[in-house]
């Protein structure tokens, strides 16, 4: 059964240090940058609605590829990854159209405010995938396998999307060149030690 | 009885889920639903005839996701046929039954966060509709969770059909679609575009959208919908089930109906049984008759502004009379100039934007829809579009999303003849000025009686009165002192009459000194005798404050007695000093201070000259964060924060050089622009930002730019350098294709490429002359390049 969750943004664990690697910060954030993040922090606060949608479902294997759901998907990696799991968690989570929206509006008349906002939400859809994976499906956090990782084609977007009727619940759709909008969104391959009901 | 009779008579019952049936018939797991209206048409009109009797007045044909995004043109055609068939078929034998085509969401999202123009997204729309041509009852456009993808189905149906047509939209558990709107926004939108019913389904069990119906009810003037699902979904034995048992159902709906609702349906998870419990209920009654309301409303794509009480201020600064730099803007094609005047015009404190493009010498109808379309992209602040062209109107009013605001119509019968059938079509407001062929009467009275007729043509469109907002004309007191007195006697009056009035304000201050305070104690004064709203500047203080204190006392002698104060003060006017401060502007720059550095070049400005100022402070400044840039010590951001202040000092050099009538760039010009596919433009806004600070004249394009624009632009302006960005690999084709396309069109014109996923050998493969991994790096070549050439 296909759930959805919409997690408020205060009730992530943003990791800061790799938001502020996503904006380039390399090194230790000076007190300029750190007001920066701040300011990012709170628009993203008082506007995005985190939101993902997920659904478990079966696994077997071939010679050569992996049937996940009834489809079959050639990829080694992916086969690797799931080390013979019989269940996965199909996921789609974003930040949601807001996050595009501030990142438009302040590339306008603050870049910089701009580029932390855009690295920011990126750590904010990390940080709900994240929050999914430790807390609904109890696997690491990082476990999760994505289209375009490895041999696993991005156009597997596109089973994952239409699995989860990702559109409709949480408005996470394609473009034609398998570009995720809004732009802020992540679909993933969650392995599950098995196929069963989540509750959260 | 035809629907729209029922209507306004009874209960509408509408039929339960398709989906939830074809499952429980083990069906649609492995094709597309509709495709059963070919291969299993029996299984279909069983389905709808269950609903029939069951008390279901309407059957929504199988055609949600019937759309050329999934079926070719060929399959489209059968598959609407074969729905249109089962429905009739299943409809045999009963009477006082209809046929609704579906009209389900795209799936897609809409640019610019999409790569779906608003006008293919209308011409999909307007496909389905015209192959179903007519054979059903009625249209509903359902479970749409976007306000614009709504307003392009709704124009399709509107425009191939003639058919009424119900509109109903996803509200979530904020009671906001997912891409924002409100239900007041929605209603606005809807009733504008003149939908037949309007309302929600989907996502949200029934107990949630009685939450939401309460908005519709007071603000809609049209029926109401409610078609929710039967609660949520839960796992039980293996198989899904809805936790809403068809009593419960049935008597939210009955609650429903007292609420207002007259259509009334099920959907996700209810089956024939949801719809006979709620037909059972309410057979027996009838629905409450919906009154006309009087808000005045205008809309964005999330919310809705509502003139009546505090005055709705609109921001003037987006029109080229008078601002020579707006007028540069529009002349340069510089819209990220004018999209930032719009977000500092709300960071300020304006209500809604006014958009004026009038210029001889620019394509307006072209450039109002190009900053109509970039504005909604980075405001959500309600827009009034502002021009006397009425194919550039109509071109700006297709593509808004909300219910705009038109400045304006004035009592000239050829003005009505043109604005009024655009503002009934696209459901807009509209600004009245109450002048007409023989000018502007010189008497309130005068003004009163064309505001009368202006209401009274309107009304044979079907434009109520509640959307004429009455414009009582600001007049220069200098000119003559009576002025004021009239507009503000035309403000009581035209409120007398029940509308709502706005004004220009600056008007009454022309040819004095101290202009702004003459504005705000005018408005102030406008405001205690009944004004609405004014076109004002929402930068001066003054103003601002006279919004929130209406001045209720006697107007009869305030042009004698302003003109009095302000002529008096300018005699013993006092000096205002500079501040002196110890941070220099090349410091201001490297520390990313962008008031300061605005500061610091306004005062050096006084005594050095412009190029002087860039030379010695402004470049040594971008240099020098740049080199930090390079050795890894500064951040992209701090890079960035200094590229801003160094662009606020610009600001001020070229204000300046415009008075004395030179050039603030190198003369260097260069195109930019994200590739065909790619909706991600940071990278692209970054390098441009750098470019332009180190006197590029840069030319964007902006994102999702096909190869033939480019080449065009590129050949158009004689550049000697294109610049592109690419996100992913996907995208890198076309970022190929469009190298192709310059080296065939224009061989002399070099390439330069960038994005997250290229390399140097990336970009050697598609045959770009130089790569740039940085936005500093893309200047870097770009001075080497062109130091060679010149």
């Amino acid at each position: 059964m296909i759930k959805k969750i919409e997690v408020p943004f205060s009730e992530l664990s943003i990791n800061k240090a790799e938001a502020l690697r996503y904006a380039g910060v390399k090194g230790e954030a000076d007190e300029k940058l750190l007001k920066l993040y701040n300011k990012a922090f709170e628009l993203l606060s008082e506007n995005v609605k985190p939101r993902a949608v997920y659904k478990c479902v079966d696994i077997s294997y071939t010679d050569d590829a992996v049937v996940i759901d009834g489809v079959e998907i050639k990829s080694i990696g992916l086969k690797k990854f799931l080390k013979g799991s019989t269940g996965c968690s199909l996921l789609a989570a974003t930040a949601g159209i807001e996050a595009d929206r501030l990142i438009t509006r302040y590339s306008m008349v603050e870049p910089s405010l701009a580029l932390m906002i855009d690295a920011l939400s990126a750590a904010t859809v990390e940080a709900l995938c994240n929050k999914l994976c430790y807390g609904c499906f109890e696997v690491e956090e990082q476990r999760r396998f994505s289209p375009g990782y490895s041999d696993f084609p991005l156009s597997y977007q596109k089973f994952i999307i239409s699995a989860l009727s990702a559109e409709l619940n949480i408005g996470v759709t394609l473009t034609n060149s398998l570009m995720l909008a809004p732009s802020k969104s992540v679909t993933a391959i969650v392995p599950l030690k098995g196929c069963f009901e989540l509750e959260h | 009885m035809s629907i729209k009779e029922k209507l306004s008579k009874e209960f509408i019952i509408f039929d339960g889920a398709m989906g939830t049936m074809l499952q429980l018939k083990g069906l649609g797991k492995d094709a597309l639903p509709e495709t059963y209206n070919i291969t299993r048409p029996e299984v279909i009109t069983n389905i709808h005839k269950e609903y029939l009797e069951a008390g279901a007045d309407v059957i929504t044909a199988n055609t949600f996701g019937a759309n050329l995004l999934k079926f070719s043109k060929e399959e489209l055609k059968n598959i609407i046929d074969g729905a249109i068939y089962c429905a009739e078929k299943a409809r045999e034998g009963f009477k006082n039954k209809y046929i609704a085509l579906d009209i389900g969401p795209l799936g897609r999202l809409l640019a610019p966060f999409g790569d779906l123009s608003f006008d293919e997204a209308y011409n999909i729309f307007a496909e389905t509709i015209r192959i179903a041509n007519d054979r059903t009852d009625l249209i509903i456009i359902e479970t749409m969770n976007d306000s614009y993808e709504t307003k392009a189905a709704v124009l399709a149906a509107k425009e191939v059909s003639s058919l009424p047509v119900f509109v109903s939209n996803v509200y979530d558990e904020n009671e906001k679609l997912m891409t924002g709107a409100d239900a007041k926004a929605m209603i606005t939108l809807l009733e504008g575009l003149g939908a037949d019913a309007i309302g929600l389904n989907c996502s949200l069990g029934p107990d949630k959208m009685l939450d939401i119906l309460p908005a519709f009810a007071k603000y809609s003037s049209t029926p109401i919908l409610i078609m929710p699902n039967a609660g949520l979904p839960k796992v039980v034995n293996g198989k899904t089930v809805f936790d809403v048992t068809p009593d419960d159902f049935a008597k939210a709906m009955e609650k429903a109906g007292d609420m207002g609702a007259t259509v009334i349906g099920g959907c996700c998870g209810t089956n024939p049984e949801y719809i006979r419990k709620i037909s059972e209920i309410l057979k027996e009654k009838t629905p409450k008759a919906i009154e006309k309301k009087k808000h005045t409303l205008v809309s964005s794509y999330t919310y809705a502004v509502e003139w009546g009480s505090s005055p709705v201020l609109i921001g003037e600064r987006i029109n080229p009379t008078g601002k020579s730099r707006v007028k540069e803007a529009f002349r340069d094609n510089d819209l990220s100039f004018i999209l930032s005047e719009g977000i500092y015009q709300q960071k300020a404190g304006a209500d809604m934007l006014d958009v004026n493009c009038g210029l001889p010498e620019i394509s307006e109808a072209e450039v109002l829809y190009n900053t109509v379309k970039a504005l909604q992209g980075v405001t959500d602040l309600p827009l009034v579009i502002d021009t006397a062209d009425a194919k550039a109107l109509e071109k700006a009013l297709r593509i808004y999303n909300g219910k705009p605001l038109i400045n304006s119509v004035n009592g000239k019968q050829e003005s009505m003849d043109a604005v009024f059938p655009l503002a009934k079509k696209y459901g807009a407001a509209v600004v009245a000025l109450t002048l007409d062929e023989k000018g502007i009467p010189e008497t309130a009275e005068g003004r009163i009686k064309i505001a009368e007729r202006i209401i009274s043509e309107a009304a044979k469109y079907g434009i109520d009165k509640k959307d004429i907002i009455v414009d009582a004309l600001t007049m220069a007191i200098s000119a003559d002192k009576n002025a004021a007195k009239i507009t503000l006697d035309t403000i009581k009056g035209v409120t007398e009459l029940g509308v709502n009035t706005v004004l220009g304000v600056s008007n009454v201050s022309f040819g004095l000194p101290s202009r702004d305070r003459v504005n705000a104690e005018f408005f102030a004064l406008a405001i205690g005798a009944g004004l609405k709203g004014a076109i004002m500047n929402p930068h001066s203080s003054l103003m601002m404050n006279a919004a929130e204190n209406p001045d209720f006392s006697s107007y009869e002698t305030f042009a004698e007695d302003i003109i009095e104060k302000v002529m008096n003060e300018e005699n013993t006017g006092s000096a205002v000093c500079a501040k002196s401060d110890s941070l220099t502007l090349k410091e201001a720059i490297e520390n990313g201070l962008t008031e300061k550095s605005k500061e610091l070049a306004k005062s050096a400005l006084v005594d050095t000259e412009p190029l002087e100022l860039v030379k010695s402070e402004i470049i040594p400044a971008l240099d020098k964060v740049g080199e930090g840039f390079e050795k890894g010590t500064i951040y992209l951001p701090s890079l960035l924060m200094s590229a801003e202040a160094a662009k606020a000092a610009f600001y001020e050099v070229k204000a300046k050089m415009n008075e004395t009538g030179s050039k603030a760039t190198n003369g260097r010009r260069l195109v930019i622009a994200t590739v065909k596919g790619d909706i991600h433009d940071i990278g692209k806004n970054i390098v441009k930002l750098l470019l332009e600070n180190y006197g590029y004249e840069v030319i964007d394009l902006g994102k999702d730019v096909a190869p033939e624009t480019i080449v065009e632009a590129a050949i158009e302006n004689d550049v000697k350098v294109v610049l592109l960005s690419a996100l992913m690999t996907t995208t890198v084709v076309s970022m190929e294709n469009t190298i192709k396309a310059l080296k065939k069109s224009a061989p002399h014109i070099k390439t330069m490429v960038g994005g997250a996923v290229l390399t140097d050998e990336y970009a050697k493969m598609i045959e770009a002359d130089f790569y740039a991994k940085d936005a500093m790096q893309s200047v870097r070549l770009c001075d080497e390049y062109f130091d060679t050439i010149n």
